[in-house]
This record gives C-alpha cells, structure tokens and sequence, in this order.
C-alpha cells in the first residue's frame, strides 16, 4: 500500500518536470517550423521522440536520491521504495509515448517526421522517396509499445548509473566512467582484429531489435527484458543503501 | 504497544566498534533520555532501530516482532533525524500533507495548531527555512505524525530559548493527553531532566546505565557547606565532583546517605541536596567514570 503512495508522490514531483519538457519541445518544433515557413518542401525531422528518452534518462539519473531520503525520513522500507519507483515509470512512460504520438502526428500535417518506429519498422519508409505516414491502429498500437519500452529502459540506465555513483567510492567512480569509453575503444579493437565478431554484433543487434525482420515487438521484448535486468540491479544496490550526510 | 528489544547489537565502522554488544529494552509508554557524549553511538543506536543503518550483530525487535524478519515494525515509529531529509524544494504544507499519507494516524488539525504556536509559516519551502525554524517543522512533523514511538534526535538543534520551553511544554501537555513511547536524543540534559522518566547512557558505544532516573539518582547525594568541613567529610568517601565558591564548597558523593552519614552532616553544619542528573553523567561519561 505504501508502494502505491510512493509510487503517487513519484509521478506528482516528476509531473512539474514533465510539463516544462514538453512545453519547450512544443516551443522547439514550433520554432523550427515558422523559421522554414510551415513548408514540407524546407525540411524534415525525424526521431524527435528520442528526446523524450533522454529526458527520461535524464529524470532517471535524477530521480534516487531525494526520493530515498525522503522514504528514509518516513521509515519506509527499500523494498517499498523498489517497488514504487518501478510502479512509477510505468504510467510516466505510457503518457509520455501517447503524447509523443499525437504531437508527431500533428506534426507531420505540416511536415515530414517520421519517427523513430516508422524509420526501423514501417516496410514503405524511405529517406529518398515520397513518403506518407500511417495510421493504423497496428502503426500507432506499434508505435506507443515500441516507446514505452525504450521509455522505461532510458529510466532504468539513469537510475542505475545514478545508484552505482551513489554507492561508489572516488575511484571506483572513476572507473565507472571510464568503462564506457574502455568497451568502445576494446570492441573497436576487436572488430578491427576480427571483421567476423563485429558483424556478428551487428546482426545480434538487429535480431534483438527486429529490425530487418520489421517486428518491433522484438525491440519491446528486448527493451522489457533489459528493464527487468536493470531493476534488479538496482535492488541489489539499494537493500543496503544508507543515507550519506547532508 | 510501542515496545523496542534491543539484544547484544554490535556496530562496526571498520576496526571501531560504534556500538559493542548494546541490550536494553525500550518500555511502551514511556520517555527515555538517551543520553551520551560527541560520538558516544546515540544516533547509530537510533538508525539501526529505524532500520536506516544495518546491524552487524545482535537483533532488534519492535513489539516483539523481530526487524530481520518483518520490517512493518518501523512503521509504528517516526525518527526526528538531526539532519533534513525531506525534499528542499517541498513547501511545509506539502510535506504535513505526504507524512499523512505514509503516516495515517497524523494530525493535521494538530499541525497546523503547533505551526501557528511556533509561527511557521507553512507556506515556506523546506529550503528556505533557517536552522531553528527546520527543526521546528521536523519537531511538528513529528509530534503530530501520530506513529506510537517518537524518536527525537537532537530536537532543540538551532532553537532559541523561548523555542525549547515551548516544545518541551508541548511535549509534554501531547503525552499527557495521548501517551506513547518517548525516545529523546540530546546534549541539554539540563533542559530534559524534569522530561525523562529514564535514562539510557552510552559511552564509546557501549552501554552503562539504563534505568529510572530517580534509581539512578538515588546512588549518590550532593553535600555543600564550608571549605575545611567538606573537605573533611569527603576524604573518606566517593567523591566523584568537588565545586569551590569563596569559603563554599559543594561535593557528590556516590554511595547511599545512611544514618552515619547524615549524623556526620549535621556534625560538620552540611546541606544535603539531590544530585542533577547532569552532573552525574558527566562523571559517569567522563575518563575517571565507568570504563
């Protein structure tokens, strides 16, 4: 019970943010569009959705914590304040994939701008030729599923980043930094010695996601199944979060 | 209930025991002094009760229902912790509104009275509040969070006088009307004493009384008169504190005022007097105290 209340003072605090976000990104796309004069002809746009994930990573690395100490403050169990912060997401990520679609959609009565969906997954896309965008209940249906799951995996890495700093010392907060960049540079070196395990990433990749197949519903398997992975991690780490001093 | 078990709990901080092998029990109903010096262990002992720090050894139980094995217990208690926890950017208003929510039992009725007693303006941000005036909020948050163990860490943090009289005033008036377990953490052990009905005392994390504060009080007197005739009562006895004003002198003696003794005071011209408890826990926490 105490879950849900959590999970209720989670989406109220996030909301202000929400609503800042997507009153700039209206502002962005209007800017954008009076300065190329409402023409279909001046441009296009694409995956602006992907804007949305990052502010949702963003939230992620944002979101541990104020709202940790906080359920500290009111004796409320780890456990519960798991469960909350899971529960949360979820909402958040599914209005926020429904308003991405309807603003993509009035946004392309007056220019091309497919999203990210319709560039990985829709057959009839194309850069180079005319293009017009569907409907669909499948498309749209396609669509919301496709960015609630990236959605919630965008939070998820922002909240374990955000948790694995919090528990890290000086220098394994070094490290931790410096490993993205260490993966790269070794993959690179990898794929550079061995031109077979670099292409079998890359058809990995493109299993997982279902992009030569043009079944997104492999990416939302992917991207739930890569939440669920990230959240237990950060269960692992935070049963025995502390508070640090103030 | 409102009952807390605490048995042979140990806390480490790498070699440095911050807690070694603590056992008391916290009774329901009523209000404890936990009284030690900087660093004695105090809010360790708090943070693992309130499950906000782990325990390296022992077990602690709230109503009997152990924490290892259900955690619901810390839900009966609301810990005044020393430092702000709550969001900065939360009005007052707001944050009496979320403590209702987790804390079913709140009074908001309650609240809002003890906000205007102590003229907090409800409609500030946490963030904006002085020091005094945050503690004063986590103080109503507290009193009114209506949780049947109250757990004070040094309350009266940045408060001025007229403050501390009003809190423990109402305190007071809030546990005679509805009481409930007490448990207050400080360093004015001048301004509690007249509070607590017992006293549990921790140095270097360990602990070494835990007791009424009368029993407590009884094991030792205060003597004071002239000089020479204090001087010559006390070379035979446990004298534990020796204070000289002019030709005056006062002394506390650990051990019972018998018969003898009160024959030899009236012998020597001696004023007998009750201990404070403040000068008895400076001899007790002090180096030449229990070790």
């Amino acid at each position: 019970m105490r879950s849900y209340k959590l999970a209720k003072y989670n989406i109220k605090s996030i909301l202000k943010g929400i609503i800042i976000y997507y009153a700039l990104f209206i502002c962005v796309i209007t800017g954008i569009e009076l300065i190329g004069g409402f023409s279909i002809e001046n441009g296009s746009s694409s995956g602006l959705e992907f804007s949305s994930a990052i502010f949702l990573f963003v939230l992620g690395l944002n979101s541990f914590r104020e709202t940790f100490y906080f359920t500290q403050a009111n004796n409320i169990p780890r456990m519960d304040y798991f469960k909350a912060t899971a529960i949360s997401i979820f909402p958040i990520a599914l209005a926020m994939s429904i308003f991405d679609v309807i603003i993509n959609r009035v946004h392309n009565l007056i220019s091309v701008s497919p999203t990210m969906y319709d560039m990985a997954y829709y057959n009839s896309f194309s850069f180079k030729g005319p293009w017009t965008q569907s409907n669909s209940i499948q498309t749209l249906f396609g669509t919301i599923t496709f960015l609630f799951a990236l959605y919630i995996v965008a939070f998820g890495i922002g909240l374990l980043i955000t948790m694995i700093y919090y528990k890290c010392n000086k220098i394994m907060k070094i490290i931790v930094s410096l490993s993205p960049v260490a993966v790269s540079a070794i993959y690179g070196q990898m794929v550079y010695y061995n031109h077979d395990f670099g292409q079998g990433v890359a058809i990995f990749i493109d299993n997982i996601l279902g992009i030569s197949t043009k079944n997104s519903y492999m990416a939302v398997i992917t991207f739930i199944c890569l939440f669920i992975i990230l959240m237990m991690f950060v269960y692992l780490l935070v049963r025995k979060a502390v508070i640090k001093k103030v | 209930m409102g009952t807390i078990k605490v048995s042979n709990v140990c806390k480490k901080y790498g070699d440095t025991f911050a807690l070694d092998n603590i056992t008391l029990e916290i009774q329901e109903n009523k209000i404890y002094g936990l009284l030690g010096r900087n660093g004695a262990g105090k809010t360790t002992l708090l943070n693992l009760i309130n499950n906000r720090i782990f325990l390296d050894e022992g077990s602690i139980a709230i109503d009997n229902k152990k924490l290892s094995e259900d955690i619901s217990g810390i839900r009966k208690i609301y810990f005044m912790a020393e430092q702000s926890l709550y969001p900065q950017n939360m009005k007052v208003k707001e944050l009496y509104n979320w403590t209702k929510e987790f804390y079913p039992n709140f009074d908001m009725e309650y609240a809002l009275e003890l906000s205007k007693k102590f003229e907090l303006n409800i409609n500030k941000k946490i963030k904006e509040l002085s020091t005094g005036y945050s503690s004063i909020c986590k103080i109503i948050n507290t009193m009114a969070s209506g949780a049947e163990i109250l757990m004070f860490d040094e309350p009266v943090l940045g408060l001025d006088a007229n403050h501390r009289e009003m809190f423990y005033k109402e305190l007071m008036e809030s546990y005679i009307n509805n009481p409930k377990t007490i448990i207050l953490s400080t360093h004015i052990i001048e301004e509690v004493a007249q509070l607590i009905e017992r006293v549990v005392i921790i140095k270097d994390g360990k602990l070494i009384a835990s007791e009424q504060v009368e029993d407590l009080l009884k094991g030792c007197y205060c003597i004071s008169g002239l000089n020479k005739n204090i001087d010559d009562y006390i070379k035979d006895k446990n004298c534990i504190s020796v204070d000289e004003m002019a030709a005056f002198k006062s002394a506390i003696i650990l051990g019972e005022n018998g018969e003898e003794e009160k024959r030899q005071q009236r012998k020597l011209d001696l004023e007998v007097s009750k201990v404070e408890l403040q000068k008895l826990f400076i001899y007790l926490t002090s180096d030449g105290g229990i070790k």
